[in-house]
């Protein structure tokens, strides 16, 4: 199941808030909430339950182990263990046909790829599930006693198949005992309706739209076609990303939890570093805490001396770091040597601007700093679309105008005309224009303020109308020769 | 007590939107069951069978969220404010407006496996989802509408022409010498009425019609429908609203395939012409345009004159022939493009009393329709087949019925559809018999 589906909006939903706020029990209302995440997580391929089920089972059982063991060695191997089973599923579900497909090309042989679809979301829970039993390792948090919590931690499903990354060490006390008031109901409510808004109203939108300019031959697409292309996959990538981040923070909040915010305005940075503060951002930070840090840690201690070939040490471990986070970044994304070429380019210039770019790049007022990254962006979103290389090599020859191709056409002009409200709209809404307003009027948030408030229930009203009629709209189907 | 009213708006916040999704909630449950939407003129989804879940796909889920969403509260009313908010999403007016609109045909389920494999063979690469798009041009994906018409934006290429052509040569091949075929491929109106400044948006279709016309064998007779249709441009040819050509139209093909058939065609001025009004055809379906809305189109046909009867089947063993239409016409009937045979039927046959041993098999798409009657004054018998859904095998039919000319017809943009061409060359060697 979406949430930007009619069935999970006005039947799933009502029916779960329902019978979740029918009883105060928290007991009763974790039930209703593993309950509902297993009805949406199987409402698509039901057999997919059980690697989930699977999951939950072990590594409740590893972090029992690891919190009640006395002796490290037993820690160890439950961590051990959890890893080998959670990047065993990656492996076996996600990445099976990239390994065979690979090993086939290496040593010429002929292994089957097999057929079977991935479970959804395993990318996602896998993660979770490997933040628990690290953070339990590391003793930042207790392992989780009761089997239903941590089941309902990890099916929780408004971040169950498209994130955040939620760690359990971020809503442990939330898991046991939720207090909701109507601030929170309400705020949940707004973060919803506009995640809604971005997904339906920008992100398959722009998707339509940039679909005409990427798929088509590209060695004849102009020179703007490219770049409207890019552009638009730019920002359907952020609002379908963005607005589901929303709409999971949202529905979480209704139930009274809080999860941390993960997109900050990514497209207003400056420099890719700040991008990858701003962009998913429990993933950079999953990313940064359990691979980035340990791996410099580790790093630090093999170089011994204090400068190799010009560069400081504490540099060397920086790229090493950043290589090796990047790649399983990029890897992370998707089963493809795309999705690591685009991981391994971020790390490029992160280590550019970690060595000398950020000085030039973080001046006050330094306009070039957005061109630059909006062009290393744009450029690295085609590195993310083209999943072939030569399509990708192409597009790019296209993109510069290097495929003789013309600079512009009558088909990318009339779109753009066709689309410009829209378009100047969903730029609009890259940028941090209500935070903005809010400091002007020196108001903290919406809620603080009648006048806001009031603008933002006629917003939520407007956002669902709209993105209900939308998806209706997408359901459209005239028969074109009727006979009645 | 700003506090308060703070309260207030947050309460008001969770108890509008609250009412909102309990309404729709509601108002699924309890709206009058309907099984046709008037708006799209087509049955709505139905409940799926619960034989139909799986646990290892989604067909079933897909299935409910089908069924909800045609029956989904208000729905009408939502589909109008869907159209607005895409409609207000930048200026439609002075530049025109271009849509994109996915394929209304997909290929069938038992023929994707087979299609992909020649597909491949012929070094094609597309989408075997839809039956209207290959990487090589795309057919219906892009509308354009300028000046309150609507065109079609034709995405041919030589190398698709040449794969049609071959299909057709490969026809041919399978009838043999002693049946005549003839091949006529219709122009459509971005050819002749899109403005220059927009041409580059459309390729040129006369280049992609002399391109098959001389990758045709010798053996099979070309008609030049073009020049015929190109001279009369500023007639009603072709509609405004919908993709096809109208009766006009598809008379002066009809006046080009005379000659090669050999036969004096009636004139215009010796028929009676009907016209019917307010006809909002395919296209504007399509897109519900407002421009389009403003321009309705008019249908109008000929009495076909001579005493002729129709049937039709849908390919039953053995053939059935229902009685049919030439003309589907009756008192209180609506405009529709439906009125030229009553519907793509997989096969018809026309009998005359036109003695003459001409009988005739006109393989076609739904341009053949408007096309078609013309040719009952000439014919002692006309078949149709259409192309898509016909099921008999080919030659056995041709045998049956004594068959002794074939028209291919249909627009260059289906010719310029992979599928047609697949389909043609396979219909000799596929399909079953009429009889047990």
């Amino acid at each position: 199941m979406v949430f930007s589906s009619l069935i999970f909006l006005f039947i799933f939903t009502p029916v779960n808030i329902l019978l979740y706020f029918i009883f105060k029990n928290k007991i009763y209302r974790n039930v209703v909430l593993i309950l509902f995440s297993m009805i949406f997580y199987a409402w698509g391929e039901p057999i997919w339950i059980c690697i989930l089920l699977f999951t939950a089972t072990a590594d409740y059982f590893h972090g029992r182990m690891i919190q009640k063991s006395k002796r490290m060695a037993w820690a160890r191997l439950a961590v051990f263990s959890s890893l080998v089973i959670n990047i065993g599923l990656l492996v076996l579900f996600k990445y099976n046909a990239f390994l065979i497909e690979n090993i086939n090309y290496i040593f010429h042989t002929g292994f089957k790829i097999p057929s079977y679809t991935f479970p959804i979301g395993i990318s996602f829970y896998t993660f979770r599930s490997l933040s628990y039993i690290i953070d339990v390792y590391r003793k930042e948090v207790r392992a989780e006693k009761k089997y239903h919590n941590y089941l309902m931690y990890l099916s929780l499903y408004p971040c169950l198949v498209a994130g955040p990354i939620v760690r359990y060490s971020e809503i442990s006390e939330e898991i046991n005992s939720r207090k909701i008031s109507v601030r929170d109901i309400s705020e949940g409510i707004s973060k919803f309706c506009i995640g809604l808004f971005k997904k339906v109203f920008f992100a398959n939108v722009a998707g339509e739209l940039a679909e005409k300019f990427l798929n088509g031959d590209l060695s004849q697409t102009s020179v703007a076609a490219c770049w409207l292309g890019i552009i638009l996959f730019a920002l359907q990538i952020y609002f379908d990303f963005s607005g589901y981040s929303d709409m999971a923070i949202g529905m979480g909040r209704i139930f009274g939890f809080h999860f941390n915010e993960n997109f900050s305005f990514p497209y207003i940075s400056r420099s890719v570093t700040e991008f990858w503060r701003r962009w998913h951002i429990s993933l950079s930070s999953w990313l940064r805490d359990y691979i980035f840090i340990p791996f410099s840690l580790f790093t630090a201690h093999i170089f011994t001396r204090r400068k190799y070939l010009f560069l400081q040490t504490k540099h060397w471990v920086n790229i090493f770091s950043l290589i090796i986070t990047f790649f399983i970044c990029g890897f992370w994304h998707g089963p493809s040597w795309n999705f690591i070429i685009w991981g391994l380019y971020f790390a490029f210039f992160m280590i550019l601007e970690s060595l000398f770019l950020s000085k030039f790049l973080n001046l006050r007022y330094n306009f070039f700093s957005h061109l630059y990254f909006i062009f290393v962006i744009l450029i690295g979103w085609a590195v993310f679309y083209f999943t072939d290389i030569s399509k990708l090599t192409t597009f790019l020859y296209a993109l510069f105008g290097s495929a003789g191709n013309q600079l512009t056409d009558m088909h990318t002009r009339i779109t753009v005309i066709n689309n410009m409200y829209w378009l100047i709209l969903a730029l609009i809404f890259c940028l941090p224009v209500k935070q903005s307003i809010l400091k002007l009027f020196r108001v903290k948030t919406v809620s603080d303020s009648q006048v806001f408030l009031f603008v933002e229930i006629f917003a939520n009203i407007s956002f669902l109308v709209i993105s209900t009629s939308l998806l209706i709209g997408k359901s459209y189907m005239p028969f074109l020769y009727f006979q009645f | 007590m700003s506090i308060v009213k703070n309260r207030f708006l947050l309460y008001m916040n969770v108890i509008l939107i609250a009412l909102i999704l309990i309404s729709v909630f509601i108002f699924s449950f309890i709206r009058p069951e309907e099984t046709v939407s008037s708006s799209e003129k087509r049955k709505l989804a139905e409940i799926p069978d619960i034989s139909s879940f799986s646990l290892f796909n989604s067909d079933y889920e897909k299935a409910i969220e089908k069924f909800y969403e045609d029956h989904f509260p208000f729905r009408d009313e939502l589909l109008k404010i869907s159209g607005f908010s895409s409609s207000i999403k930048g200026n439609s007016v002075s530049e025109g407006k271009l849509y994109q609109v996915g394929s209304t045909e997909k290929i069938p389920e038992k023929e994707k496996a087979d299609f992909s494999e020649w597909a491949e063979k012929e070094k094609i690469s597309f989408d075997t989802t839809h039956i209207s798009y290959d990487d090589y041009g795309q057919m219906v994906n892009n509308l354009f509408i300028y000046n309150k018409r609507a065109y079609q934006l034709f995405g041919g290429s030589d190398a698709v022409a040449e794969i049609f052509a071959n299909s057709v040569n490969e026809l041919k091949k399978a009838l043999g010498d002693s049946i005549t075929l003839y091949n006529l491929t219709i122009p459509s109106p971005a050819e002749f009425y899109l403005p220059e400044k927009y041409k580059s948006l459309s390729n040129n279709e006369k280049h992609n019609l002399d391109i098959i016309k001389n990758n045709l064998d010798v053996s099979i007779i070309n008609v030049d429908a073009y020049s015929e249709i190109s001279a009369h441009t500023d007639e009603y040819l072709y509609f405004a609203t919908d993709h096809h050509w109208t009766v006009q139209g598809a008379y002066y093909a009809y006046r080009a395939f005379s000659k090669c058939a050999g036969f004096l065609p009636l004139s215009s001025e010796s028929m009676t012409m009907v016209t019917k009004k307010n006809y909002f055809g395919s296209l504007y379906l399509l897109t519900l345009d407002a421009s389009l809305a403003s321009n309705p189109d008019s249908v109008c046909y000929y009495k076909i004159p001579g005493k002729y009867s129709v049937y039709w089947d849908s390919c039953s063993i053995p053939p059935r022939w229902y009685p049919g239409m030439l003309i589907y016409d009756y008192p209180g009937c609506w405009a529709t493009y439906g009125v030229f045979l009553g519907a793509d039927y997989a096969a018809m046959k026309i009998e005359t009393n036109n003695y003459n041993n001409r009988r005739i098999l006109v393989l076609k798409e739904s341009f053949g329709n408007a096309f078609v009657p013309f040719l009952v004054p000439h014919y002692e018998k006309v078949f149709v087949a259409d192309i898509r859904y016909f099921q008999y095998n080919l030659m056995k039919f041709i045998k049956e019925y004594k068959i002794n000319e074939v028209l291919v017809v249909m627009s260059d943009i289906s010719a310029n559809n992979t599928y047609f061409g697949y389909k043609l060359r396979n219909m000799p060697y596929t399909g079953y018999a009429l009889h047990y």
